[in-house]
């Protein structure tokens, strides 16, 4: 090895480029096709400036970005590097330009498509596959599986992080390294963005948790713009001695990005001369990652899985899954992670679903509005496989077992794609009844994945709670393996606590009890219902006993929070604000009460007829004649909405009657959606139900729901010049398909003559007049 | 706290008033609280970031090309508010995804009233966080004798939306904010504003603020 054990990498193109008089905008790559000497003479400064590696000039060599020039760009820039005397050549992966579903609109497999063109184009002939500046790990993750599964050179992976030490999509150092180290990189890091002074810290947030080596490849300093120009400031020496202390910090390999020259990498491989190269030592431990956040288990600590986004057994979630409102299963998310949970699992097995295909969307749903990690939890391993891949992060996979079949199909999956798993202790056998057979089968799943080179810690492990009703001699043999498979196998384990008291009554005490027992035998991670008090009072609780909870200030300041809140109001007869009143005023968190004390002597229909749609009628009158504002105005119909949801609660299906069902949408290509919400909630407050298919509804989704429901209204929404075309079109093919429903549209950018135009039979200017013609379709 | 430089605390407020359709109102106690409550949200989960750059201007038949970029702007609106400069500052402004992140959120938790006065507030911000770009680009064009006008943003006229590609890249703002463009040329973040702004030189003649 050169310099004492470092690498060292080249430095910055584009800026070079820039300063040979290439135009802001331009893409670099076209380059090595118009002027491939100048691409060799820069990257010959590098090779005579002592770099080992040479990227080569292929950054951007996508379809996206370069159109059919791509793959020729991609060849030319590994074939040109080799020219310049580069002695190692690496192909270099940038970003695609475009933001990854579900936050932005490209599909994974487009972005992992565009890699994977690239790769093919380019890997013949390079050394290594270098992915850089990335910013969204789901992205860098399609680059990486892109590269791994198209070629079989080594595969390095930086990226990019912003002041704040996160990246733009809020990835932080740690989360990254530990999620691409654990999907196959040969080494992680960060590159641009920051100098090398500000990448310290990051540095070290990095070291110690991933066994492969660090990279960086700062920049010549902040980015300033000084008089309308960026320029970038450190010069060589400065960098170099910068750097140095990045190499003291553990990192193994380095060069520059933007603002490096030559003159900076011959700086840094001085500092690498007079120093030996030295991997920070790997600290073992359980590390699970969403694109936002590690949660680490070192068996010292509690980590809770809130189990409730799992239809079975939960009639609401089975309706759920059934309409496809992804949004409302995010909210169970919110709620859980609202209510304390460090993890989610996430179930979506109903007999009419297909796994394969709902798993994966669900994930993408619930990684946009959580940062929680989550469980992915099923056992048909093609859908287990469909959602990892498309999974922000390095996932816990609930879950092999002892059979050799289960092991055959699940432990791949977690090697492909750096999980970690739950291992539960049964076999071809069935559950056995001591610990110590539970532990051998542990033992065998452990020793099979190590075989495989799942490491160790990856493996968590789930000993079984049996019920106490049918099994109560065997209880306290789960509690028994999991202080054995602690101590023998060193792994932390996952329990599903409430199946312990299937059968009896009180259930939540049981269930608590044994949760305090189960903590005490050494479990690491309860799988529980969050939203019971008495569960994580249980955890707060042991925090506390377990020494977790320092001082116990989280434990003091929780109960400091509900000792100040106030009881709740006593109503005191007429004092008591009524259903009308708090519509009304808006005043969502009185709601319960009021519907609680009317349904005592009322039919739901008549608080309904008599209370909410009066108030709603006179909400909405004032709000024409400029009384009250779009603020009262939601809060009145959120209002209107929660004492809706609690009156179909507690009345019979068919007490509650739909005046007609509506379907919403906003069409493809656009993903503003607050219009449409709003609308939504106006309409199921007049009484319609609504089938909400989502934002950037494709036009054949739209009208396969219209002709499977049977649907007779139709509202589409469209917030962009740009996509009223697709508004257009979708109108088309519902027409064309023969679906017999009358359309609305509505939307920012939308008139009377664009509606027309598109082929609409109504144009609702505002969520009340989409009611209105709501109510004028279905008669009433 | 994160929030808005007192000087332009009153900017955002109107700004705000004005996107929930309460211009010059002066809300009732409930309300305040609720657009308080939205807008410290709002200042809590934003992260402001903007970039901008100067250029000559060549103008030809293709429109008026911004030298050293692959941006060139066609139509009359443009033309006649670029009229007298000899150059042009692109600027973008960005509140970033965690933006985006929490109105998803809410929006799924069902808090309605909360996720729309959380995009007025951000739209009120992402208004005033381009006007402190606006004013730093203006002094920096001061500098060196230019007087900045206005900002006119891509899709207003006759200026066609398509050109927002090029802006971006002639900024390099996939990388530098992490902002980024859909096939149907939607900014993501949706939080974000670009612009166009004539730089005349101090002698020159004055072009009125927007």
């Amino acid at each position: 090895m050169p310099y004492n054990g470092f690498t060292l990498f080249d430095g910055g193109m584009g800026t070079m480029l820039q300063k040979a008089g290439m135009p802001a905008g331009m893409r670099p790559e076209q380059y090595n096709l118009t002027d491939p000497a100048l691409i060799r003479s820069i990257q010959a400064q590098y090779v005579a400036a002592g770099a080992d590696v040479i990227t080569a000039n292929t950054f951007g060599a996508t379809e996206h970005k370069l159109g059919a020039q791509a793959a020729e760009a991609a060849a030319a820039g590994v074939r040109i590097a080799r020219e310049a005397g580069a002695r190692r050549v690496a192909l270099d992966l940038g970003p695609t330009g475009a933001m990854l579903a579900p936050l932005g609109a490209m599909p994974f497999d487009e972005a992992y498509e565009q890699f994977a063109a690239q790769v093919r184009a380019g890997a013949p002939g390079a050394d290594l596959v270098l992915i850089e500046t990335m910013s969204d790990l789901l992205e860098a993750k399609a680059a990486l599986l892109a590269a791994k599964e198209n070629c079989a050179l080594p595969v390095f992976v930086t990226m990019s992080f912003a002041a704040d030490g996160r990246s733009f999509l809020g990835c932080d150092p740690k989360t990254a390294a530990v999620t691409l180290a654990s999907l196959g990189a040969d080494a992680v890091g960060i590159n641009c963005s920051l100098g090398p002074r500000e990448l310290l810290p990051l540095v070290r947030e990095m070291a110690g948790c991933v066994r492969v080596p660090l990279l960086v490849q700062p920049n010549a300093g902040l980015p300033r713009i000084v008089e309308g120009r960026t320029v970038f400031d450190v010069g060589p020496e400065e960098f170099a001695g910068l750097v140095g202390a990045l190499l003291d910090a553990g990192v193994t390999m380095a060069g520059g990005c933007c603002g490096t020259t030559p003159e900076h990498i011959r700086a840094l491989r001085r500092e690498m001369e007079r120093r030996t190269a030295r991997q920070p030592a790997y600290r073992p431990c359980t590390r699970i990652t969403s694109g936002q956040r590690t949660v680490e288990l070192d068996g010292t600590n509690t980590v809770v899985i809130g189990e409730r986004i799992n239809p079975t057994g939960r009639k609401k979630l089975r309706r759920l899954f059934a309409e496809a409102d992804w949004t409302a299963i995010a909210g169970e998310a919110i709620e859980q992670e609202e209510a304390g949970a460090d993890l989610l699992d996430v179930n979506a097995g109903l007999p009419d679903l297909d796994e394969a295909e709902v798993l994966p969307r669900l994930i993408g749903e619930l990684q946009a509005v959580t940062p929680l990690p989550l469980q992915i939890d099923s056992s048909d391993p093609a859908a287990i496989e469909a959602a990892v891949r498309v999974y922000c992060g390095k996932p816990l996979i609930n879950s092999v077992n002892g059979k050799r079949e289960s092991m055959d199909a699940i432990l791949p999956i977690v090697k492909q794609y750096g999980a970690a798993v739950v291992a539960l202790t049964l076999d071809e056998n069935g559950i056995p009844p001591t610990a110590e057979e539970r532990l051998a089968i542990a033992r065998r799943i452990v020793e099979r994945a190590e075989a495989m080179g799942i490491p160790r810690e990856d493996v968590l492990v789930d000993c079984l709670v049996l019920t106490a009703s049918t099994n109560q001699a065997m209880v306290l043999q789960t509690l028994r393996a999991v202080s054995l498979v602690r101590r023998e196998l060193g792994c932390r384990t996952v329990l599903g606590v409430s199946n312990v008291s299937f059968g009896l009554p009180a259930r939540e005490t049981l269930n608590a009890t044994f949760l305090g027992a189960a903590f005490g035998a050494g479990l690491d991670m309860p799988i529980l219902n969050p939203l019971s008090k008495k569960y994580m009072e249980v955890v707060s609780a042991f925090r506390v006993l377990s020494n977790q909870d320092a001082g116990a200030a989280a434990f003091i300041a929780a109960h400091a929070v509900s000792a100040e809140t106030p009881a709740a109001p006593q109503p005191a007869g007429d004092e008591a604000p009524d259903v009308r009143t708090l519509i009304l005023s808006g005043r969502r968190d009185r709601i319960e009460e009021a519907v609680r004390r009317e349904l005592q002597d009322k039919e739901p229909m008549e608080i309904i007829n008599g209370q909410i749609i009066p108030a709603l009628d006179t909400v909405g009158a004032r709000f024409e004649r400029g009384e009250v504002f779009l603020p009262q105005l939601m809060a009145s119909a959120e209002t209107a909405k929660q004492g809706f949801a609690l009156l179909r609660a507690a009345s019979p299906a068919d007490r509650v009657q739909t005046r007609g069902r509506v379907l919403l949408a906003t069409v493809h290509g656009d993903i503003h959606d607050i219009g449409k919400n709003i609308v939504r909630m106006l309409l199921e407050n007049y009484g319609f139900s609504v089938l909400d298919l989502g934002r950037d509804v494709p036009a054949e989704t739209v009208v396969q729901a219209v002709l499977r429901e049977k649907i007779r209204l139709v509202g589409l929404s469209a917030l962009m010049t740009t996509t009223v075309r697709s508004m257009a079109e979708t109108i088309a093919a519902l027409r064309a398909a023969g679906a017999d429903c009358r359309i609305m549209v509505g939307g920012a950018v939308l008139t009377q003559e664009y509606a027309e135009m598109v082929g609409a039979d109504f144009y609702a200017r505002d969520a009340a007049e989409s009611a209105r013609i709501a109510a004028q379709v279905f008669g009433g | 706290m994160p929030g808005i430089e007192p000087e332009r605390a009153a900017a955002f407020r109107a700004e705000l008033l004005r996107r929930v359709g309460m211009m010059g109102r002066e809300p009732d106690a409930d309300t305040e609280a609720r657009l308080e409550q939205a807008s410290a949200r709002c200042f809590r989960t934003a992260q402001p970031r903007h970039a901008y750059a100067f250029f000559p201007l060549e103008r030809g038949k293709d429109g008026i090309c911004l030298t050293g970029t692959r941006l060139c702007l066609t139509g009359r609106s443009i033309a006649a508010y670029l009229e007298g400069a000899a150059q042009c500052a692109l600027m973008a402004v960005t509140l970033g995804m965690q933006t985006e992140r929490e109105q998803r959120m809410l929006a799924a938790a069902g808090r309605l009233t909360e996720a729309v006065l959380f995009d007025a507030a951000c739209s009120a911000y992402i208004e005033i966080a381009a006007d402190a770009c606006q004013a730093e680009l203006a002094a920096a064009a001061a500098r060196r004798g230019l007087r900045a006008g206005g900002r006119f943003s891509p899709g207003y006229g006759d200026l066609p939306l398509q050109v927002q590609g090029a802006l971006l890249s002639a900024l390099d703002a996939p990388r530098r904010l992490g902002l980024t463009l859909t096939d149907s040329l939607l900014m993501l973040p949706r939080k974000s504003i670009t612009a166009i702004v004539p730089l005349v030189r101090q002698d020159g003649p004055a072009k009125s603020e927007e």
